[in-house]
């Protein structure tokens, strides 16, 4: 189940990110990119990112 | 699939925006004050300043024989008397008179403000000290302002210096910054041009840090360092000489029939109302006037972290 949802879940959450960084680039008084509100999901999302990799290189080497 | 992917990407942004906006204390970077004038020492709590105004507001604001500007706009201030009309307020040491113009698709709300000594021009954060966040008439009601305008939102940014009534609270680096020092100048620099230690040496009453400044030497600035110069709800302080400033808040976005300013625009305003230096303070649904208790600008609800006001009853944090 987690590894059919995990690749959702990083593309959801980069979707998110990419939004944020436009809105960050029309309106930088905001400070959509520079809280901790952003920079911990942040990390969360780039551990999710490492996890669903392995997962994906693992699965590759079986095949 | 799809379908779902994209309810997950809207729910993820409206759940950053309550954090980002609402619930941001969750995130918080607590500072503690530091008085520019005695190092180290600390704001009184918030009741207590409470308590204390509310035991000063009975009375009847007195002259202030030393302040710096009373001979100056002598015409501007009473002998002790205060003279209260529908938009202008008269006392031994404060003279507010705010005007509404309503204009083709714009409508914006001018405060002429003359102050006998810097002290009654202030800043006032939320009712618990810095990071904390009230709507524009709470805090202006709290702090006894007669006139007062949303300030620079210091806290959606961990950037950007702040000094509230001679106390630092922030010194890190932003964008344009604009210096009230106690001596009544204001001065508007870019980053740039900042020198930390020589700000801090300079002990000025109030630092905001948000900008675009929008005036060099009294004329009116074509380029501005800002992405945002569209038409927008604005809110604005200018400088004519110590003593002499104006407020200007501008309603947007459709708001009571205005669409709001651009940056030139308001520039072009600040030029004409005869300032040297011009500061644009955070707008969109920040920007807001209050008169007399009252929003006169449109209530768009936000809560605020700071606001700039004018007071017959200054205290005495921060002072030399």
């Amino acid at each position: 189940m987690f590894k059919r949802i995990l690749p959702h879940i990083c593309i959801d959450v980069a979707v998110i990110f990419m939004v944020l960084w436009v809105i960050d680039r029309f309106n930088g008084a905001m400070n959509m990119l520079g809280r901790d509100v952003f920079k911990i999901p942040f990390m969360i999302f780039l551990v999710l990112v490492v996890i669903e990799a392995v997962i994906h290189i693992v699965e590759q080497r079986r095949e | 699939m799809i379908g779902l992917d994209l309810l997950a990407v809207i729910v993820g942004l409206n759940v950053f925006a309550l954090f980002h906006h609402v619930l941001d204390f969750y995130f918080p970077k607590q500072t503690e004050p530091v008085s520019l004038v005695q190092p180290l020492a600390t704001a009184e709590p918030a009741s207590v300043q409470a308590n204390l105004r509310q035991e000063e507001v009975a009375e009847t604001p007195e002259p202030d024989e030393e302040a710096p500007w009373r001979e100056r706009f002598a015409d501007k201030f009473t002998d002790g008397e205060v003279i209260r009309t529908e938009n202008s307020y008269k006392s031994a040491n404060i003279n507010v008179t705010i005007t509404t113009v309503e204009e083709k698709a714009l409508v914006y709300s001018v405060a002429d403000i003359y102050v006998s000594d810097v002290r009654y021009l202030r800043s006032a954060l939320g009712e618990n000290g810095f990071r904390s966040r009230g709507y524009a008439t709470d805090l202006a009601e709290a702090n006894n302002a007669v006139v007062a305008i949303s300030g620079d939102y210091y806290s959606a940014r961990q950037e950007g210096v702040v000094v509230r009534n001679g106390y630092l609270y922030r010194e890190t680096r932003y964008e344009d910054v604009c210096i009230l020092l106690r001596d009544g100048r204001m001065l508007t620099i870019t980053d740039s041009q900042l020198d930390l230690d020589e700000l801090k040496e300079a002990s000025p009453w109030q630092v905001w840090s948000f900008g675009p400044r929008l005036l060099e030497n009294g004329k009116a600035l074509t380029k501005f360092n800002s992405t945002v110069e569209r038409n927008n709800p604005r809110s604005a302080i200018g400088y004519v000489e110590p003593g002499h400033y104006y407020f200007v808040q501008v309603d947007g976005r459709g708001a009571n029939g205005s669409r709001g300013m651009t940056l030139e625009q308001l520039a072009q305003l600040f030029e004409s109302l005869g300032c040297e230096t011009a500061y644009n303070l955070d707008g969109g649904q920040t920007a807001g006037i209050v008169w007399d208790g009252e929003l006169v600008s449109f209530p768009y609800g936000r809560m605020i972290s700071d606001i700039i006001y004018v007071t017959d009853f200054p205290e005495e944090d921060g002072e030399e």
